[in-house]
């Protein structure tokens, strides 16, 4: 009986937790040769000191209806050189920004991002997402890459995972579990493939998530904290959440492309 | 047994998840506070379908319903209007924009686009009005920066501005060999900024300001000299004035054999001659000290029995005033000559209402406030209303510019008795080695200015060999002598300003 119970707790801890396994990344494989120069590139990188109305779009995306039904934007302001984002409680709640401009070929982007998970909570969930998608399909059938701190309700533990979506099907990546967060999620693209990669603060290297053969199309950039997740339907949010965004960067890029207005 | 274990795991399983199910369902059904959105929740995701909607006219749907659910929500106006004015409704677009910008939008496309709407409907004020804008928010798009040179070009049809410094007469002026360089001096000012300046259709270089100088060739008989002058975007305007040259044969006359001829032209002969090597806080100088002292040496041989020489330390503002304003008015005489040398730094002032103001620079002149510590060439000119001498001469080896010379050439050389006229006439003359922003050269141990006044004075100004040198025979001599020496580097400005005589150097005697 005891080997019953041994044999109980590994299957249990496997299948819940993943281990956090992320390993030093060979970067020189995932270099950008053709970048704009940095004289242009910063231009597009931001600190957050003020909110850059001529780079973002506030993000607002709802999935469902049954989530529009009940959905406030969450409370974003500048707070000491970074950008807060609180959520609504009671409702779906989601705040965050989009790229007004459109990456073109292969590109290397990061964000600093902190949460704060918080526990026992059953009523919703906790996501950090930091997304490329791909302009001109329509929003159901869109392709993209998210790249995602997220603790779902009722679950004890914390995960950061990645993930693409083509054709209208999410396809889960790498998983591990991780604790609060504070650090910098990097998204590199190179031809079709998509690379993410994150660094906890502090840490010299970067760790690699997973890649995927996703799109080579222009896209978009992404960032936002929401209280649930594509297909939750229904929620009571009694707690706010809050993440903060910070120093985003678009290491090199081989175009940048502006609309219009 | 291994049977066992796998039934018994399935069973955890299946009572873990149904436990969590019961519990978020219980919490779920327990707390169901329904806040319903309003329309400026909703609004940004009826913006992203119209982002991603792959028909333009979907687009519009979702932005126009975006706008109808929360009428302050700027962005879909901006993309509304981007949409009229690609299907060429300048109306409509002009009508969203304008609601966009009324909200408060600080998109700098949106202005730019606005203001080159207006510019396309002729309506320059209000395509400027709100190009600026754009530019306030973003000030190097490059959009607005083309733009910006367009609307200029239209609402801008007229030529630089043009003012003539020098020549400032349209008198005669006198020509001692057949050809002589004048300069042309003066400013041309433009909005849109000034592009070039030719004179006589050569280039003369313009300063940030508009200043320009270009020293041209003139020859007796009539001289048009034509100031053409171009702005950034094209408008061309001109000047022309024309001056008489007149044919300078220098006098056949009287000779100055001795010096009692000398005696008789003057009482006494008076120099104040300062040089300057040492300054406290402007660069240190290598050779002023020299020249004034060969000029003191060179004076003395030509007739100067009383001169003041102050040198480096000793020259400071307050010593160089009190000589000029309260000793020499005490000992000189109306029939006497006086001649003011100075070696040192000079600098020229931009005054605020245009014009130009030189300065000499005293040992204790102070670099950020020479207007306070400096000697102003208007202090300078002023002495000789308080010194009754006849004929006065400023010999600045330095460059300024605001002289406010006259080039006008005074008595004829023909008339009989010429110099017994001339030196019996009041006269202010001055002569510096060069314009504002030229560099003094330097030969062996002197400053080329002061090498070459010493070769005047040698006797190689004395154009008609008659032992005299006048002032216009010196600025005659040290004009082209000087600018060609230096490679155009510097060029003497010589004038007089004030009388119809001439200063008279006596040379060509030991």
């Amino acid at each position: 009986m005891r080997r019953i119970n041994a044999m109980i707790i590994v299957i249990l801890s496997v299948a819940f937790s993943g281990s956090f396994m992320g390993c030093a990344t060979d970067m020189a494989s995932l270099k950008i040769e053709k970048s704009l120069p940095q004289s242009k590139l910063a231009y597009y990188n931001d600190s957050f000191n003020k909110l850059r109305t001529d780079l973002w779009e506030k993000a607002g995306g709802i999935p469902n209806e049954a989530q529009k039904a009940n959905f406030k934007l969450a409370k974003m302001r500048i707070d000491d050189g970074k950008l807060r984002v609180e959520t609504e409680t009671g409702c779906f709640s989601k705040g965050g920004l989009a790229s007004k401009y459109t990456l073109r070929g292969n590109f290397d982007i990061q964000i600093d991002c902190q949460i704060n998970f918080l526990e026992g909570l059953y009523d919703m969930d906790q996501l950090l997402n930091f997304v490329v998608i791909e302009k001109g399909e329509e929003i159901k059938t869109m392709n993209s890459v998210s790249f995602c701190l997220c603790k779902k309700g009722g679950r004890d533990f914390n995960t950061i995972f990645a993930g693409y979506r083509k054709a209208g099907r999410f396809h889960l990546g790498n998983w591990y579990k991780v604790g609060n967060f504070d650090g910098t999620l990097r998204i590199v693209r190179i031809r079709d493939e998509i690379s993410a990669l994150f660094r906890i603060k502090g840490d010299a290297e970067w760790k690699k998530m997973d890649t995927f053969r996703a799109t080579p199309n222009d896209v978009i950039i992404g960032f936002s904290l929401v209280n649930f997740t594509p297909v939750r339907t229904s929620i009571t949010a009694r707690s706010p959440i809050t993440a903060t965004f910070d120093n985003f960067r678009i290491n090199a890029a081989e175009d940048i492309v502006e609309e219009d207005i | 047994m291994r049977k066992i274990e796998f039934w018994l795991f399935a069973l955890c399983l299946i009572c873990f998840s149904f436990l969590a199910t019961k519990t978020i369902a219980s919490e779920e059904a327990r707390v169901s506070p329904s806040i319903p959105s309003t329309g400026c929740d909703i609004a940004p995701s009826l913006f992203w379908k119209g982002q991603f909607a792959s028909q333009k006219e979907d687009a519009f749907r979702y932005y126009m319903e975006a706008i109808d659910l929360c009428p302050g929500f700027i962005r879909p106006y901006e993309l509304v209007g981007n949409n009229y004015r690609k299907k060429g409704n300048k109306g409509k677009a002009i009508e969203f924009f304008t609601k966009a910008a009324d909200l408060g939008s600080v998109n700098y496309k949106l202005y730019y686009l606005l203001a080159s709407l207006f510019f396309q409907k002729g309506d320059f004020d209000e395509a400027s009005r709100y190009l600026n804008k754009s530019l306030d928010i973003r000030g190097d798009y490059p959009k607005s920066l083309t733009l910006k040179s367009k609307i200029d070009k239209k609402r801008d049809t007229s030529g630089p501005k043009i003012i003539l410094y020098e020549p400032s007469t349209k008198r005669g002026l006198n020509i001692i060999s057949k050809h002589e360089n004048i300069s042309v001096r003066g400013i041309a000012t433009d909005k849109s900024g000034v592009s070039w300046v030719k004179v006589n259709k050569l280039d003369a270089p313009v300063d940030k300001h508009g200043n320009f100088l270009k020293d041209i060739p003139i020859e007796v008989g009539s001289n048009t000299i034509v100031v053409e002058a171009a702005d950034r975007l094209g408008n061309q305007s001109t000047l022309s004035v024309t001056i008489e040259g007149k044919e300078y044969a220098l006098p056949p006359l009287t000779k100055v054999e001795t010096p009692s001829k000398e005696k008789t032209l003057y009482g006494k002969s008076f120099a104040i001659v300062i040089g300057i090597n040492s300054y406290e806080k402007w660069p240190s100088l290598e050779f002023a000290v020299n020249d004034a002292k060969a000029i003191t040496k060179k004076l003395r041989e030509t007739g100067f029995g009383h001169i003041t020489v102050i040198l480096d330390k000793e020259a400071t503002q307050r010593r160089i005033l009190t000589e000029l304003f309260h000793q020499l008015p005490e000992k000189v005489g109306r029939n006497d000559r006086l001649l003011f040398y100075f070696a040192g730094h000079g600098q020229t002032e931009d005054l605020p209402k245009g014009g130009k103001r030189g300065y000499i620079i005293p040992v204790d002149g102070d670099v950020s406030n020479y207007g306070a510590t400096a000697i102003s060439m208007d202090q300078i000119r002023s002495l000789s209303s308080r010194i009754p001498a006849k004929h006065i001469l400023y010999a600045m080896d330095s460059c300024y510019s605001g002289l406010g010379l006259n080039r006008s050439g005074g008595v004829s050389p023909k008339i009989s008795d010429y110099l017994r006229k001339i030196s019996s006439m009041r006269v202010v003359q001055i002569i510096t080695a060069g314009g504002k922003g030229e560099q003094v050269q330097e030969k062996g141990n002197h400053g080329l200015f002061t090498t070459y006044f010493l070769d005047a004075l040698e006797g190689e100004a004395d154009f008609n060999k008659d032992n005299v040198v006048t002032g216009t025979e010196l600025g005659a001599y040290l004009r082209p002598t000087v600018s060609n020496a230096s490679g155009q580097a510097q060029t003497p400005l010589f004038g007089r300003l004030e009388g119809e005589g001439e200063f008279l150097f006596f040379v060509g005697k030991k």
